[in-house]
């Protein structure tokens, strides 16, 4: 039986190609973006899964409550892993050094920038196990290798990248020309699902103040890059560790504010998802709320692809009666029947699923380049997603195949022999037409939603930025030597095509600068108030063309005189209390870098912040010229390749040891946002899909309607009806529909891009433009969709349409 | 066999019932051989419907081996039915998708005969009705005469006791009609099969033991030929 049955479906589907095709690209399109996004999803739930009993491992974390703001970061005191490891027995502890930025050398060869080193001590490997990755150890000693400093140890891919063919351990290899490091082991390459991105790990008693820049490590307050990682033993509870922590807190804090920090552990399963972090982790935050946006965008493609299935099945259905009838005659049951058409859907989401699948690893590289991810197919080798796929087609098969399987079992035998079932009934003409509402309405607000967050993403890198970012570079020096930085000026001093010269710690974005605290006379005394520095010189004003709301910039006299003038943003006079920026000319600030009491002397407007969500914090800009690690250089327009390339030569001439690193500030603005523009990709994607499901549906709808009216079309025209006259009629139904929908997804969609947008500091509006422009899209595709049928059946000959019927 | 007592069928228009079944009494004995006549609209499609099970009255009792059908669970009327009755149209109504085999194995499929017995079954039927040459084809590379005969064949498949033809030679030339009603009688002498045919022939009528005539949903005579 069922054999016979799989037979005749296979053939009846094969039978009606078009309406096959329709329903299997519809279906197959939905899965695999389902499968595609669960493999997102799936990469982004397996960050750090491979550790062993990971529930046991922690994150030390801080959480400071500040008069102004709660501050949480991820970093902590460097002493943290060694207090906690010497006094609590039940706690395993690592430290580790974070460097993002480090200058890597292989004997003679030329110096490159690594960008994940990590400096860990001996108990590493002992808190963050790797036990997930099977013969994680390629060479060397795990016992023994963080153990003395100059030690380092490769992943396979970073060994291959520096030594080639040529075997690694024993080698030297050169950081920051500061420090000879020599490889003693070698890993297998680490899944890229970790926070903790790492290509090199090197001894953490190799770090010394040359390499830190004359910070001392053993100093409680400074956290700079510094994670500590506990393993908890088994018994010890979470309290028992957060107490210790915090004894540790008290004990060292030596500021009034700072007694009122609090270091807490982060389980190692929640670092990838919780935002709270996210500018203090080493890798990229993904907020849960992401992941179930992407999950429901990714439930309601295929449930539009369900609908059409379900939409054509019913149009279709009508065709099948008089099969359905003979059927019932030589002795059908009606559950028969439903077994019949429920088989034949399954057959359908099979093969769509076969096929989707198909597409789905088509589409994963690009989705790869889009992500600038390396999710791969692997998960669905297992037996759980196997299990999981089946309940999957299952569902999708009931909801697809439920509705028109009662319909066509349900015909009345004769009524279906006599044809008299050529009309559809008027209730499954209402749910047709609920259902094309449905997937319009879900299609607009993915519209909607969309332009919003295009809207937003602009409003962001148009918005003013409180200086000209045009035609400015920024080139990194890797030392602060004021003797090298003179040479580097003077060598670039008449250098044609360049307008200004500054140097500086970076660019005049807010979270640039040096984290300080802020004291003052209006500020109440015991609650800790911070501001960013920048240091800066006199030049930095017109490199970067800042405008200045009040007040002046710093006279030559104060560059020389250390610490006592400043100029700070409009937010920082906010918080002292001034409505009016001028009013806090004059006034004296405390900065808790060198203890300096500057006075203001200018106000700019607020700097960008780099990221969409924050606040712009306070700025206070003033010379300082320890802490100048960039040059800003602003070129004059025309010939700009020559100028760059001379910068780069007088940098070598000064740096030779170094590596060459320059950016327009342009691209560094747009790589901040780098994150939100991938995601808005997806997003974009995703709903140009769905509007794409919904179109093959409207498309197969028309076509059954084109079919029914074939003989009013022609009475019509013969009646002397116009073509223009009968595309109306015959879209006007579904013009209507989307109507509907969009008046449905409008407030749908404002309600959640009004949430969505409330989490940025700095919005754009949601204008009624947006809901206009929606609906007029999706009507021009429903019309481009519908308008090929129906004009070809306006335009088609009347009489002989007539005589056929 | 049948026993229809009362038996009434009306639409409803409005307030309006349009009659097409009025009391209808009738008697049927196993191996009985009947013809229904009448003018198109008489109700003669109805009543084999009704008799078919397809239909429902809208009045009246109708007995079935004693048992009374309209009484039944839907599943047990649907049993009797595959047990004892074969339906014969006037457009022969085979499926398209399945070939002349196929067409004639699928009543056994829903009743759940197995494999090797649907095989013999559908062999002897072919081989019976000389028609195993074309046991492959789709029913759209045969005559209507050969339609029709799959379409009788795939009725009598499952030995029903019963058979209802409607107007089965109505797009038959009358040398095919001939033959589906020879095969009727011969079905009819040898193997003791029931029928009720509707029919507009005289001449066909005449191979029935004797004929209702209907007019407006009433039975109006019955006539015993010599
Ligand atoms: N669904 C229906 N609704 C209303 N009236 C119906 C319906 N079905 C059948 N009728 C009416 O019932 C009457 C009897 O129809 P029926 O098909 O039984 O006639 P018939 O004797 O078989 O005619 P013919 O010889 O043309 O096949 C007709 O007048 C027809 O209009
Ligand atoms: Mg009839």
């Amino acid at each position: 039986m069922l054999v016979h049955t799989l037979n005749q479906i296979i053939r009846s589907l094969w039978r009606h190609k078009s309406f096959t095709f329709i329903n299997l690209l519809g279906l197959s399109i939905g899965i695999a973006a389902v499968l595609v996004i669960f493999l997102i999803a799936h990469y982004e739930n397996s960050f750090d899964a491979f550790h062993s009993d990971s529930e046991r491992v922690y994150r030390v974390v801080s959480k400071n409550e500040r008069e102004d703001k709660v501050v949480h970061e991820a970093t902590v005191p460097y002493p943290t892993g060694r207090f906690l490891r010497e006094e609590y027995p039940g706690i395993q502890a690592t430290q580790i050094h974070f460097a993002s930025d480090m200058q890597v050398r292989i004997g003679s060869q030329a110096p490159f920038i690594e960008e994940n080193v990590v400096f860990a001590d001996s108990l590493f490997f002992n808190v963050l196990d790797f036990a997930g990755v099977e013969d994680l150890w390629l060479a060397g000693n795990p016992a023994t290798a963080l153990q003395n400093p100059q030690q380092a140890i490769l992943t396979e891919h970073s060994a291959q990248q520096y030594f080639g063919t040529e075997n690694p351990v024993g080698k030297l290899i050169s950081l920051d020309n500061k420090v000879d490091v020599e490889v003693v082991g070698i890993l297998k390459s680490l899944p890229q699902t970790s926070h903790l991105p790492f290509t090199m790990l090197v001894s953490f008693s190799t770090l010394n103040s040359d390499l830190l820049s004359g910070l001392d490590l053993n100093t409680w307050g400074f956290t700079a890059s510094g994670y500590t990682y506990v393993r908890l033993n088994e018994g010890v509870t979470l309290a028992s560790a957060e107490g210790a922590l915090q004894a540790i807190q008290q004990r060292n804090a030596t500021e009034e504010a700072d007694k009122k920090g609090k270091l807490y552990l982060q389980p190692i399963s929640d670092i990838h998802f919780d935002l709270t972090f996210e500018d203090s982790n080493p890798s990229y935050t993904v907020s849960s709320r992401y992941l179930t946006m992407l999950v429901l965008l990714g439930g309601f493609i295929i449930l539009i692809a369900c609908i059409n299935y379900i939409n054509m099945s019913t149009s279709f259905a009508f065709t099948k009666s008089k099969e359905v009838g003979i059927r019932k005659t030589i002795g059908a049951s009606k559950g028969q029947l439903f077994f019949h058409y429920m088989l034949e859907t399954l057959v359908v989401t099979l093969s769509a699923a076969l096929l989707g699948l198909g597409l789905a690893l088509l589409a994963l590289p690009i989705v790869n380049q889009i992500l600038d991810k390396s999710i791969t197919v692997a998960p669905i080798l297992s037996l759980a997603f196997l299990l999981g796929a089946v309940a999957f087609i299952l569902v999708i098969t009931f909801i697809s195949g439920v509705y028109p399987a009662l319909i066509l079992s349900g015909f009345n035998p004769i009524a279906s022999l006599k044809n008299q079932l050529a009309m559809p009934g008027k209730s499954s003409v209402l749910l047709r037409k609920a259902l094309v509402v449905f997937q319009f309405t879900t299609s607009i607000g993915m519209i909607i939603c969309t332009l919003v967050i295009a809207r937003q993403m602009e409003y962001f890198q148009n918005k003013e930025l409180g200086f000209n970012k045009e035609a400015v570079v920024e080139v990194s020096l890797p030392l602060n030597d004021s003797v090298k930085i003179e040479a580097f000026r003077s060598l670039l001093q008449n250098q044609t095509g360049i307008e200004e010269l500054s140097f500086c710690l970076g660019a005049p974005i807010s979270d640039n600068g040096l984290g300080v605290s802020l004291h003052a006379p209006q500020l109440s005394a015991n609650t800790g108030y911070s501001a960013s520095v920048i240091p800066c010189d006199r030049a930095y004003r017109d490199a970067y063309r800042m405008e200045l709301l009040a007040g002046r910039w710093f006279l030559p006299s104060e560059e020389e005189n250390i610490g006592s003038a400043v100029v700070v943003n409009r937010s920082l006079t906010k918080t002292l209390g001034y409505t009016d920026p001028a009013e806090a000319i004059g006034k004296t600030i405390q900065l808790g870098l060198n203890e300096m009491k500057p006075t203001i002397v200018g106000v700019t407007e607020d700097f960008h912040t780099s990221s969409l969500h924050d606040d712009i914090a306070s700025v206070a800009l003033t010379p300082f010229p320890y802490f100048y690690y960039a040059a800003g250089i602003r070129l004059s327009p025309g010939n700009m390749r020559s100028t760059l390339a001379s910068i780069e030569s007088a940098w070598r001439k000064v740096y030779p040891e170094n590596v060459y690193q320059v950016a327009f500030i342009d691209d560094t603005l747009a790589l901040s946002y780098e994150q939100e523009t991938r995601d808005y990709q997806l997003f974009k994607a995703f709903s140009a899909i769905s509007i794409f499901i919904c179109c093959i549906g409207l498309w197969g709808l028309i076509a059954f309607v084109v079919v029914r009216k074939t003989k009013e079309i022609g009475i019509r025209k013969v009646l002397g009806a116009t073509v223009s006259g009968i595309v109306l009629l015959l879209s006007r139904d579904f013009l209507k529909l989307i109507g509907i929908a969009l008046l449905i997804a409008s407030p749908i969609a404002w309600y959640f891009m009004d949430q969505w947008l409330a989490d940025f500091a700095y919005r754009t509006d949601i204008s009624w433009w947006i809901f206009a422009l929606a609906g007029f899209f999706a009507l021009l595709i429903a019309l481009i969709t519908i308008s090929y049928q129906t004009i070809r059946a306006a335009l088609a000959n009347p009489v002989k349409n007539l005589r056929t019927e | 066999m049948i026993k229809l007592n009362g038996i009434y069928k009306w639409y409803q228009s409005g307030i309006n019932r349009n009659f097409v079944l009025k009391d209808i009494n009738l008697n049927i004995e196993e191996g009985a051989f009947i013809s229904l006549m009448g003018p198109s609209g008489s109700g003669k499609s109805t009543l084999l419907n009704i008799i078919g099970m397809l239909d429902e009255p809208s009045e009246g009792e109708y007995l079935f081996l004693d048992q009374s059908v309209f009484a039944m669970k839907e599943r047990q009327r649907k049993e009797l039915y595959k047990q004892y009755i074969g339906f014969v149209f006037q457009s022969y109504h085979l499926i398209d998708e399945l070939t002349v085999y196929e067409n004639i194995e699928a009543p056994l499929l829903y009743q759940g005969v197995k494999s090797s017995e649907r095989r013999s079954m559908v062999a002897d039927m072919l081989d019976r009705f000389s028609i195993v040459g074309k046991k492959d084809l789709f029913p759209n590379q045969l005559s209507g005469g050969q339609q029709q005969l799959v379409g009788i064949v795939r009725a009598l498949i499952a030995k029903p006791k019963l058979i209802l033809a409607d107007e089965p030679t109505g797009n038959l030339n009358s040398a095919q009609g001939d033959e589906i009603m020879q095969l009727f009688q011969q079905l009819n002498r040898e193997d003791g099969v029931t029928i009720l045919q509707a029919t507009h022939s005289e001449k066909n009528a005449a191979y029935g033991h004797r004929t209702i005539h209907l007019l407006d949903g009433q039975i109006q005579h019955q006539h015993v030929p010599l």
